[in-house]
């Protein structure tokens, strides 16, 4: 007598199809233990030592374990990790006495750096308001992005959404004009991978554009850039194709390479592996229009830099870290100029209404204030004043008058400032005017 | 990220240093991430076990020889073993013939796949 055998329901076979896949992994970790081991103990193999055979096997598995993450872990991962390096950066490369003593010297400023939050004079009011205005302009973004509602696509509730954050007329309208352009754009492409004319034809006010289309760039990057492998650089010169492409069919006339600034951004923020790649890749074309694009990546580094999750921690994000952190990371040129000046404009942006942050910056490192630097100040001044013409902030930073030195003030910021807002002086906020007009 | 275009200083144990800190840190967030994600009612669980295979095969691009091969011919013996499990709770093996015969079955799908292996790297 036969016994005809039964389906398993879909639920048991879930649970059966879960089952396996944990088995599997523990399994495999055994292994993959086991291998790692023998990875470190074979000699040096094509110029590769067993210490990066090793780490090269641990990263796989920790990007893969990335991937999955919803954003909150994942902003909380990178903070941690972003901590963890910068510590492990400090350590030394050799035993010698003075390398150790720089070392320690190093350590010692690292670790009393955060406590400047904690001070009661000007600085530390300056350090906890600047924390502050970086927590806001992350709730903003995030909170236009859910406003959308449930049908975050829908053009018409999207247009409408850009009309009323313009209507507010300050910053935090400004903030969330590119969290709409993120969210309207993520919902689209999450609706259909390959959805057409995002903002292409939407009825936008001309002072919304730049905003939403660097929210646009944004989504579109996170959406491409997810599953690159940091090795395999094929792959990485069409996805960077495809983002281009996508940027330029996505946009409005004069305001795709505004999307693609955020490339830099996207990448340094949630795929810091794969930066080194990215920026191999774009060298590879000498031409002004392959250096233009370098030089926005790099740009877009240096605003993901200033708001890396690591400087919402309190003590480490300030205008400093964040330029160090590009000075380590982007090759010495052009690309460390745009960085430099993507950390200005980041910071001017978040805080224009309190000048006394970039003051006292000024103050501590006038050397640091350089051509790149004040490119970026002006770049923030010149999109304020084009998107929130009525806001008060921009008014607040030309008038400010530092307790400090004036003079130095006035020479390295206001001045410049002023002759790109009053006079069109060429040169100055030349990021902006590249971004949106010049646009091929 | 070994071949660091920020040169020879990061070709050194730091970078291990910093791949071992960065694996348990990564881990704890990605299990925090699946439990989440078992316990939320909207997401199905065949994602959870999506996400355990993708770290798996990261695990497993790293293996070769003799040693991925033992890790195959483990993995069917245990799939096997699994599914086996569940026939019987499920009431599938009335008869010991059949028991016998997937048994071997198994068995045999361990076998060949460590034998294939190794026919593969040459041994």
């Amino acid at each position: 007598m036969t016994h005809p055998a039964k389906a398993p329901t879909a639920a048991v076979e879930t649970l059966l199809r879960l089952g396996r896949s944990a088995a599997r992994l523990s399994w495999t970790g055994a292994f993959f233990g086991a291998n790692q081991l023998f990875a470190l103990a074979r000699a040096p193999q094509d110029s590769i030592t067993p210490f990066e055979r090793a780490s090269d096997g641990f990263d796989a598995v920790a990007r893969a374990a990335r991937r999955r993450m919803d954003l909150l872990p994942q902003l909380v991962f990178q903070a941690g990790d972003d901590f963890q390096s910068q510590w492990l950066d400090l350590v030394p490369e050799d035993l010698s006495p003075a390398s150790w003593q720089r070392f320690t010297q190093r350590l010692a400023a690292a670790a009393v750096a955060p406590l400047a939050i904690l001070r009661p004079d000007v600085e530390g009011t300056a350090a906890r308001r600047e924390l502050l205005d970086k927590l806001e302009v992350y709730v903003l973004v995030r909170r236009a992005s859910a406003s959308l509602g449930p049908v975050a696509d829908s053009r018409e509730r999207f247009e409408e959404a850009v009309e009323r954050a313009l209507a507010l007329g300050d910053r935090q309208g400004m903030w969330m004009l590119e969290g709409l352009g993120h969210g309207y754009a993520q919902a689209a492409l999450a609706r259909q991978p390959w959805p057409t004319d995002l903002l292409a034809a939407a009825r936008l006010p001309e002072r919304a554009k730049m905003m939403v289309h660097l929210g646009l760039g944004m989504a579109l990057a996170e959406h491409l850039f997810t599953d690159l492998e940091p090795d395999d650089e094929d792959s990485m010169e069409l996805t960077l194709y495809r983002f281009a492409v996508l940027c330029r069919s996505h946009s409005q006339p004069g305001h795709e390479e505004a999307a693609r600034e955020s490339l830099g951004l996207v990448l340094r923020c949630f795929f810091p592996d794969l930066v080194p790649m990215a920026d191999r890749v774009l060298s590879r074309r000498d031409d002004d229009e392959g250096r233009r694009v370098r030089d926005f990546f790099w740009h877009g580094v240096g605003r993901a830099v200033y708001f890396l999750p690591l400087h919402l921690l309190p003590g480490y994000g300030n205008i400093e870290t964040a330029l160090r952190l590009v000075e380590q990371e982007a090759p010495a040129g052009a690309a460390l100029d745009s960085g430099r000046a993507g950390v200005a404009y980041a910071a001017t942006l978040v805080n224009l209404g309190r000048p006394e942050v970039l003051e006292r910056f000024v103050h501590r490192r006038p050397e640091a204030v350089d051509r790149a630097f004040v490119e970026g100040v002006v770049s923030a001044a010149v999109l304020r004043r084009r998107t929130t013409p009525d806001a008060p902030e921009l008014d607040v930073f030309l008038a400010h008058r530092p307790s400090g030195d004036p003079a130095r003030w006035q020479k390295l910021i206001l001045d410049p400032v002023r002759a790109a807002l009053y006079q069109g002086a060429r040169g100055h906020g030349a990021v902006v005017r590249k971004l949106t007009e010049e646009s091929p | 990220m070994s071949h660091d275009p920020r040169g020879d200083r990061f070709r050194s144990p730091a970078i291990l240093a910093q791949a071992l800190v960065r694996l348990p840190w990564t881990l704890g967030f990605w299990s925090l991430q699946q439990t989440l994600d078992l316990a939320d009612p909207r997401r199905p669980w065949r994602q959870t076990a999506a996400s355990l295979d993708e770290l798996s095969q990261a695990a497993q691009g790293s293996l070769e020889g003799p040693l991925d091969n033992l890790r195959k011919a483990g993995d069917q013996l245990q799939t096997g073993l699994i599914d086996s499990a569940a026939r019987l709770a499920s009431g599938s093996w009335r008869e010991p013939r059949t028991a016998i015969a997937d048994a071997w079955a198994v068995l045999g799908r361990s076998w060949s796949s460590l034998a294939d292996g190794d026919r593969r790297s040459g041994r």
